[in-house]
Parts: C-alpha cells; sequence; structure tokens
C-alpha cells in the first residue's frame, strides 16, 4: 500500500470518509490482503493507546 | 431533569461556584485523561488537570460560544500539559502558543476527586514491557502530533473537532495524525506481529491474527 491509500485507508477507519469514498475502501479491504492487515495495526494501534490511557484513568 | 451544558456554562458565566463545580464533575475524567496520556504519570496529570480547570474559571467569562465547549475546554487542557511539560523539559519540541496565564493558588478550586484509584499495576505506562514501548514511542512524537493522537483514539474527536482544538487546517490534522501513528506502529510492530500478541486478547476483531510466518 502506498501513503495516499494509507491515510485513505485511516480516514476510513476514522469514519471521515463520505459513502462513495468508504463503499470503495470497504471492497479493498474485502478483497486485498495488505488492507485488512493494515486496518488491523490501525485499530491495535489505537485500541492499544485507549486501554493504558484509561486504565491510568480508572 | 439535568442542567444542560449551556446552563451550566452560564450560570458559570455569572460566578456560581456550584454550577462551576457540576462542570468539574463533568469534564474532570476526561481532563485527566488527556493529561495522562500527554503526561503518563498520574500525579502530574492530577495537577495539570487541576491547573486546567482553574484556567476555565478564570476564563470562562471570555466563552462565548462560537466552538463548542468541550474544544475550548480541550485546548486548555493541552496548552496546560504543554506549559507542564516545558517546565519540566520533558518534550522534544515546543511548538504551541501558550496564551494562559500560571495558577493562582487563591482561586480555590477544590481538588480533583475520583480519579486517584492508583493505576493497575500491570497496565500504566510505566510498569511493563509494553508500556515502555508504547512510552518511548510517544516520547518520539512532537508534542503536535501526540495531542493529535490522543484527542482522536483516546478522546474520540473528529478531525474538525481536533482541527478546531489545536487551531490548525484539516489537512494539518490529517498528515499529523498520519505521522504518528506511523510512528507508533513502527515501535509497536513486534507486538502487533508477534503470535499471542498482547494485542490479540484485547483490541477485538480489528486486530489481525499472526500470520504464519510469525509462527514458524
Amino acid at each position: 500500500m502506498n501513503e495516499q491509500e494509507l491515510e485513505r485507508l485511516e480516514r476510513y477507519v476514522d469514519g471521515e470518509l463520505p459513502p462513495d469514498e468508504a463503499a470503495e475502501v470497504e471492497r479493498h479491504l474485502e478483497e486485498i490482503p495488505a488492507w485488512a492487515d493494515a486496518r488491523a495495526d490501525l485499530i491495535g494501534v489505537g485500541a492499544l493507546l485507549r486501554e493504558r490511557v484509561e486504565a491510568g484513568v480508572d | 431533569m439535568d442542567a444542560t451544558e449551556e446552563e451550566i456554562i452560564a450560570r458559570c458565566q455569572r460566578g456560581d461556584r456550584a454550577a462551576f463545580q457540576l462542570l468539574v464533575a463533568r469534564y474532570q475524567r476526561r481532563a485527566y485523561g488527556i493529561a495522562y496520556g500527554m503526561l503518563r504519570n498520574s500525579d502530574d496529570a492530577m495537577d495539570a488537570a487541576q491547573d486546567a480547570f482553574v484556567k476555565v474559571l478564570r476564563n470562562i467569562h471570555g466563552f462565548k460560544g462560537e466552538s463548542s465547549f468541550y474544544t475550548w475546554f480541550y485546548r486548555i487542557v493541552v496548552n496546560v500539559c504543554i506549559d507542564h511539560c516545558r517546565k519540566h523539559r520533558k518534550f522534544k519540541n515546543v511548538e504551541y502558543d501558550d496564551t494562559y496565564k500560571r495558577r493562582d493558588e487563591s482561586d480555590g478550586v477544590a481538588p480533583l476527586v475520583g480519579n486517584t484509584r492508583p493505576l493497575h499495576p500491570g497496565f500504566s505506562f510505566e510498569n511493563d514491557e509494553l508500556g515502555q514501548v508504547l512510552n518511548a514511542a510517544l516520547d518520539t512524537l512532537t508534542e503536535n502530533h501526540r495531542t493529535i493522537i490522543l484527542l482522536r483514539e483516546v478522546e474520540g474527536l473528529s478531525y474538525e473537532e481536533i482541527a478546531e482544538t489545536m487551531d490548525c487546517h484539516l489537512g494539518t490534522v490529517m498528515s499529523r495524525l498520519h505521522h504518528a501513528r506511523k510512528n507508533l506502529q513502527k515501535a509497536l510492530k513486534p507486538y502487533l506481529d508477534a503470535a499471542g500478541n498482547p494485542l490479540g486478547d484485547r483490541a477485538g476483531a480489528g486486530v489481525r491474527k499472526p500470520r504464519k510466518e510469525d509462527l514458524e
């Protein structure tokens, strides 16, 4: 994946893409393993960061 | 019926201390959360959150409602944290305008309560290997990059809200967020890839399963 694709995926994960572009990303996620892996990494890092901060707050 | 935020703010602007305590109760967890994310130390985060509420009390007359209260409030918290880090030389880069004065103890904001329980021993930034790796990775980011990723991932702010909070363009938010994520991912790659990785059990279906080559 190139940088532009990664940035688009980030915007998708963040819910910041318009519906037509989001649909295209969803197709990529179903068809291209690299996209699914990149999404998993994005979500994983975010979850880890959230978990650490929330553990500190609780 | 609970008072609306607008009502509480209007009362605060008229000098109603009880209303201010309502505001503190409503926002103290978020203030502490963002401060803890930026400072990664519970005592510092408590101090910063306390300072932020003092500044809110001092400046609430100037809040015109042109932006949402929470983006205005986050901006204060972020600036307080940056101020704290400047004082302690914690961050490598300083790019932010600090438009607020230092705390005056005579403002008399009551100490924050309810968020002071000790960290879970295995889950803090400091107390385990993964926490230390994440801590070190956050240290490689500039203040702006660190702030943006925390506002997005921890506070769940939209790009537009982040831009408003940090007084920058949407494109800047996107590029900084991308940069911050890339750096964190790079540092955490072994943990994201490893079989039986610590994220796998906790991060839900979004985290990929170990690949065959990871297991060999």
